[in-house]
């Protein structure tokens, strides 16, 4: 029992950064409708600028983290204006904006493991503090995770909720055309759609690369699982994508507990496989008429 | 109010019009028809911004608005109502209305939703459903009164009777002359291939075939007892 409750608030943990991901993810693909693989670059950014800030520079981790946010946040912004945001003015499909994130993804993987090595990077030395709540035992790191984690989604969805300019970022996946009709502020959205992924990107980066490091071939796992998350969950309901992680990060413990932590690619891909036929829709997207599918 | 000159317009390589022009003057209802691929919904995404035009320009109250982006021209009182999605299914009914006010927020906000809400009554008990789950008319009702949100001068509306029953689309006719009474439009711009429910409406007629103005009438009830010949040149051709 007490093994299958530390199990159960480690897959909360993880959960907490997987809806991370998953909202930062889910955003791009639900308002612009295409596969944003560059996101997995925007993850390593992050966390990057945030070692430059503090071995190049010398900075304290506080501020360096806002730098490697900061500049996670601005290059999302500018793979979208520079290559998304024209690609579309000029008529190309969601599978042409799909090869140019992949050339993006790849060029900043290089360009990271040019410049930083390939090895794992560690961002905090020395062994985390932890605590105990009866028999269950956690880090501070975990801690953080769990707080940041589940205060980010909260504040996002008090957004989708409150803020006009959320709601029409919401609608813009359905109905682009009438996004613009309706006199919304399309480039604005835009902006906020790629800045605010590629912060929540950034967020789940350096709280993970925090606890366990960072190298720079993660940004794809992190990418599937948000993608993953998303997919299972439904794109259209934000409750469906945190709900899709929760079951990513219970089922991933549950397999770490009967087997090997080695087979969670296989619980990843066996959960999006088996939605994708048994339900596309996801698991908790609501039905739709027919005129709107 | 909005006038078009000589308006060429092209989707890829294939030019649809051919240096239209027309003009839609304050009070007037006008009724833009035509056949199939005549150039009538290309004619109103020129006018909103939707699609820049290769040659020609738009000016609304006289200013020229040919380079505007979308956006600016909706804030400057062109309110434009899509032949299609028209709504955004996904939300509900209270939060496209908040969304057709934008960028209105607070008392201000509140009071166009009732002003809507009074043309369109049937919509306040459905306020908290999910958009999607509306019938024919009762969604078509929801995006002209996300249109008329925002107070606009002139409205352009794309095939308002689309895919409803002959009843339904007599109500939404008659809505929307209640609107124009209510929020003071100035004048209305229709493209319609139902003449039987739009011609009685309409204070002047222009067929666009072809992508060209073949004819503009002042007198559009001339047409009434010629509904059937048009419609045969429409849906069959001039043959």
């Amino acid at each position: 029992m007490t093994l299958l409750l530390q199990l159960l608030h480690n897959a909360l943990v993880n959960a907490a950064i997987y809806s991370l991901l998953a909202v930062g993810f889910g955003l791009v693909y639900r308002s612009m409708r295409f596969f944003h693989i560059a996101f997995g670059a925007v993850y390593i950014v992050s966390t990057y600028m945030v070692i430059a800030a503090t071995v190049n520079f010398g900075l304290p981790l506080p501020p360096s983290i806002a730098i490697g946010l900061l500049i996670a946040s601005v290059t999302g912004w500018i793979m979208d204006r520079t290559v998304y945001f024209p690609l579309e003015n000029a008529g190309a499909t969601p599978g042409v904006l799909f090869i140019a994130s992949l050339g993006i993804y790849i060029l900043f993987v290089n360009l990271i493991a040019l410049l930083f090595g390939n090895e794992v990077k560690i961002l905090l030395k020395g062994i985390e503090p932890s605590f105990s709540i009866g028999s269950l035992i956690f880090t501070r790191m975990q801690f953080i995770q769990f707080a940041v984690g589940w205060i980010v989604v909260l504040f996002f969805w008090i957004g989708i909720r409150k803020n006009t300019l959320i709601k029409g970022i919401w609608a813009m996946g359905e109905t682009p055309v009438l996004v613009r009709v309706l006199g919304l502020p399309y480039k604005r959205m835009r902006t906020v759609v790629f800045t605010l992924s590629s912060a929540l990107a950034g967020t789940a980066s350096i709280l993970t690369a925090l606890d366990v490091g960072i190298d720079p071939h993660v940004g794809m796992q992190a990418l599937l699982t948000g993608a993953v998350a998303v997919i299972v969950g439904g794109v259209d309901v934000f409750w469906g994508w945190i709900g899709g992680a929760l079951i990513l990060a219970v089922l991933q413990s549950i397999a770490v507990w009967q087997f090997s932590a080695r087979w969670n690619d296989l619980i990843t891909f066996g959960i999006l496989i088996a939605t994708l036929l048994l339900r596309p829709q996801g698991l908790f997207s609501p039905k739709k008429r027919r005129e709107e599918r | 109010m909005i006038e078009a000159k000589d308006i060429a317009a092209f989707y890829g390589k294939k030019q649809i019009l051919f240096g239209t022009s027309l003009r839609v003057s304050e009070g007037e209802r006008v009724l833009l028809v035509g056949p199939n691929g005549a150039g009538k919904s290309t004619f109103l995404k020129v006018v909103t911004g939707l699609l820049q035009p290769y040659n020609g320009q738009v000016l609304f109250n006289g200013q020229n608005i040919t380079s505007l982006p979308t956006e600016k021209r909706i804030h400057s009182g062109i309110g434009y109502l899509l032949q299609s999605e028209n709504i955004v299914p996904g939300i509900t009914v209270d939060e496209n209305l908040t969304l057709g006010g934008y960028p209105l927020t607070g008392k201000i906000l509140s009071e166009r939703k009732h002003e809507v809400l009074e043309i369109f009554d049937f919509l306040k008990d459905k306020l908290s459903a999910r958009a999607g789950y509306l019938s024919g008319g009762e969604r078509q009702a929801l995006a002209i009164g996300m249109v008329l949100m925002k107070h606009p001068q002139v409205l352009l509306l794309d095939e308002p009777s689309a895919g409803l029953s002959p009843k339904a689309a007599s109500q939404i006719l008659k809505h929307i002359e209640r609107a124009q009474e209510l929020m003071g439009i100035k004048a209305i711009c229709m493209v319609e291939h139902n003449l039987k429910f739009a011609l009685p409406w309409a204070s002047q007629i222009i067929i666009l075939v072809g992508g060209r103005v073949v004819k503009t009438s002042d007198t559009p009830n001339m047409y009434i007892t010629k509904i059937e010949e048009l419609e045969k040149i429409f849906f069959h051709g001039n043959e």
